[in-house]
């Protein structure tokens, strides 16, 4: 089995990578079943893309600090901005009634079986990335208060390329 | 294993061969993860150390995308095992490996998977690392959504244990059907589906006409206007024998209701389960969280508090039918509650009973028709609010009532208990923030009262720190489960050290519980991904 993996990271490294993420079933607010790739890589601009939780008292705290900061975000940078909760169904029916109560401006999706949080390689939530052109070009795990600004730093950056 | 050096072969083969021969660029991704703890003797607490004093689990997935392939190997150490986890979690392997191919319609994956069909009442495989759940498929897996309205999934194969395969053999269908993008309906959503799922075991006892395949069915709908929205799923499995009580021949049934209202500032949401006899194992012998077929969470809330995680739900698959309600309502700026900033409050309850008994002898259940026994209740208010720039706050409060013997066995009474939180999140400088939280548990059962501090300083964008204490001052032992650490974080690189007590309990997560036993000592973990 060693040699197999040895040859297989090999393979890999001979390799290199730009190519689009792999698209899975993700569910809307309204129980539609969605393919990712629909979301992820047709957007002409960038996406903010972060994964979270409605037990996850971080995840909660990173997106209520976007929510207040989006309105000033957007006057300075284009970006789409969308939110995959990782809820399986022991959470999920609260997802709708969590998201519109709080009036988030931004697209929500499920992630019941966390089909894209593994194709993303996602250890934990939170997690930010930003994605442009179909690829990850940016990401941070975790969250402390103020960290959401190295959002919209990377999103200028991005803009003035 | 034959089977698995082919697959792996074919992944190798399939990489050099895309890889060189297409003019497409593919890409590699992966993540690692790694948990490390020391043990420390504590007689306090009694925490056992085990034989080497240290614990170690690793994980490293490896995934390669390139056009419509996908492929890739999941290799797991535990080395030795983490304490708390199964015995069977042992030494270090390549634990998984997958070919997928995909197109705009079709996705087939051969090796090993996750999938779930409805609400996961009938079937679903996941993992879960924290629990140490694995039950990935090994075998065939297919999705097929031809039009815009139908989406239909297909599996086959053996279930994950461990670093084993399962002697049960799984194979399934589920089809959901969008009715509302058929007929062309906007502004409403109304889905049908339905899923069956067979599990076949081979059977070598005595008895005659015994039933080797267990067939489960399940229906579903999805029905949503405007701000309004309800689903219900029922599952009916037939002629599953558990190996204590071969003769035996129980149904098993589920039913689940879900019903939300939403809109700008307030939702609502009412689940309604009823369960009778639905563990579903891969195998007659199996039990605990290993070779679960299908997946049923707790349905109440899963506290963010540490001493609300005391008394968690267990589901009773055997026999329970209760309820939950949430209310999530934001008093907007400039309304009197709202204030300057915006005011949130959250109110959430749950009430779960057993079943009726039907049958004294076999312990059958009556679906859907309540027994007396109350098994919790749980009746909890959050409110958080910003004063100032500077300050954010919170007051949680919590009164839950816990069938300690019912749920986790023994002689025990009910356990009654109120709780009380606040938490202060102080913004000291930019980019520097202080939260604090206090909170109190008050039962005159069990292990009585519990106080419990923690103090976080963190200092965006990836550094924190903290110090807490649970402090049990109503027990006759008087136990201080203190705990200090820190965390770094950096793009998506993750390190957490921290050193201290932690209690014996249910390590709950996703509503799924596993015991923990006390244990005292540092934990190292790290995580990243690329």
């Amino acid at each position: 089995m060693k040699k197999y993996l040895i040859s297989l990271l090999l393979g890999i490294t001979a390799l290199y990578s730009n190519a689009q993420i792999a698209s899975t079933q993700l569910k809307d607010l309204n129980g539609k079943t969605i393919q990712s790739e629909n979301i992820l890589n047709n957007s002409e601009e960038p996406i903010v893309l972060c994964f979270w939780a409605t037990w996850c008292r971080p995840c909660l705290q990173e997106l209520e600090a976007i929510n207040e900061a989006i309105d000033d975000w957007h006057d300075e940078v284009n970006f789409k901005m969308v939110a995959i909760s990782i809820d399986n169904t022991r959470s999920s029916s609260k997802v709708p009634a969590l998201v519109k109560a709080r009036d988030w401006p931004f697209d929500v999706y499920i992630d019941e079986n966390s089909d894209l949080k593994r194709a993303l390689n996602v250890s934990g939530v939170p997690f930010c990335c930003i994605i442009k052109k179909g690829e990850i070009v940016w990401k941070h795990s975790g969250y402390q208060p103020g960290s959401e600004e190295l959002i919209l730093e990377k999103l200028t950056e991005l803009s003035k390329k | 294993m034959t089977i698995r050096k082919i697959l792996m072969g074919l992944i190798l083969v399939s990489l050099f061969h895309t890889g060189n021969a297409q003019d497409k660029k593919g890409k590699l991704s992966g993540s690692f993860e790694t948990i490390n703890q020391i043990y420390k003797k504590d007689n306090k607490t009694k925490a056992v150390v085990p034989d080497d004093k240290f614990g170690s689990n690793s994980y490293l997935k490896l995934d390669y995308h390139i056009g419509k392939l996908s492929m890739g190997l999941q290799y797991e150490a535990y080395l030795p095992k983490l304490v708390g986890y199964d015995i069977r979690h042992k030494d270090q392997k390549i634990a998984g490996r997958y070919l997928k191919y995909q197109d705009e319609t079709l996705e087939i994956t051969v090796g090993n998977f996750y999938e779930q069909f409805g609400s996961g009442l009938i079937f679903r495989s996941y993992e879960n690392r924290e629990l140490g759940i694995n039950n990935a498929i090994e075998g065939v897996g297919v999705r097929f959504k031809p039009t815009d309205y139908i989406n239909l999934k297909a599996i086959y194969g053996k279930q994950r244990e461990f670093f084993e395969v399962s002697d049960g053999i799984l194979r399934g269908l589920d089809g959901a059907f969008d009715l509302a993008q058929y007929f062309g309906l906007k502004d409403s959503h109304l889905t049908a589906g339905g899923s069956w799922l067979s599990k076949y075991e081979t059977y070598t006892g005595a008895l005659e006409d015994f039933p080797s395949q267990v067939n489960a069915y399940s229906a579903r709908m999805d029905l949503g206007i405007k701000n309004w929205s309800m689903n219900a799923e029922f599952v009916q499995k037939n002629d599953d024998r558990r190996i204590e009580n071969p003769d035996i021949d129980i149904t098993g049934n589920a039913l689940l209701v879900n019903s939300s209202f939403a809109k700008s500032g307030l939702g609502m949401n009412f689940t309604f389960r009823a369960l009778k006899d639905m563990s579903f194992y891969n195998e007659r012998s199996a039990n605990g969280l290993n070779l679960l077929v299908n997946y049923l969470p707790a349905i109440t809330k899963q506290h963010k508090y540490s001493l609300l995680n005391i008394y968690t739900y267990i589901t009773q698959a055997d026999g329970e039918m209760g309820a939950q309600f949430d209310l999530y309502k934001k008093f907007k700026k400039g309304s009197f509650f709202g204030g300057k900033y915006g005011t949130k409050l959250e109110i959430n309850v749950s009430a779960y009973n057993d079943l009726e008994l039907k049958n004294s002898e076999t312990k059958e259940t009556d679906f859907l028709k309540l027994g007396d026994t109350k098994l919790y209740r749980d009746i909890n208010i959050h409110l958080s609010k910003k004063f100032s720039k500077k300050l954010k706050t919170k007051l949680a409060y919590a009164h839950i009532d816990y069938n300690k013997g019912e749920l986790q066995g023994g002689d025990s009474p009910i356990v009654k208990s109120d709780f009380l939180a606040s938490e202060f999140e102080i913004k000291l400088k930019p980019r520097h923030v202080l939260r604090a939280e206090l909170q109190h548990l008050w039962t005159k059962q069990d292990k009585k009262n519990w106080i419990a501090a923690l103090f976080e300083y963190s200092i965006a964008p990836g550094f924190s720190m903290f110090v807490s204490d649970q402090y049990n001052y109503g027990d006759k032992d008087k136990i201080h489960y203190y705990s200090g650490g820190f965390g770094w974080a950096k793009d998506s690189k993750n390190l957490q050290v921290a050193y201290g007590r932690n209690r014996e309990g249910l390590n709950c997560s996703g509503g799924v519980c596993r015991f923990v036993p006390a244990y005292t000592g540092l934990n190292i973990s790290f995580s990243t991904s690329f």
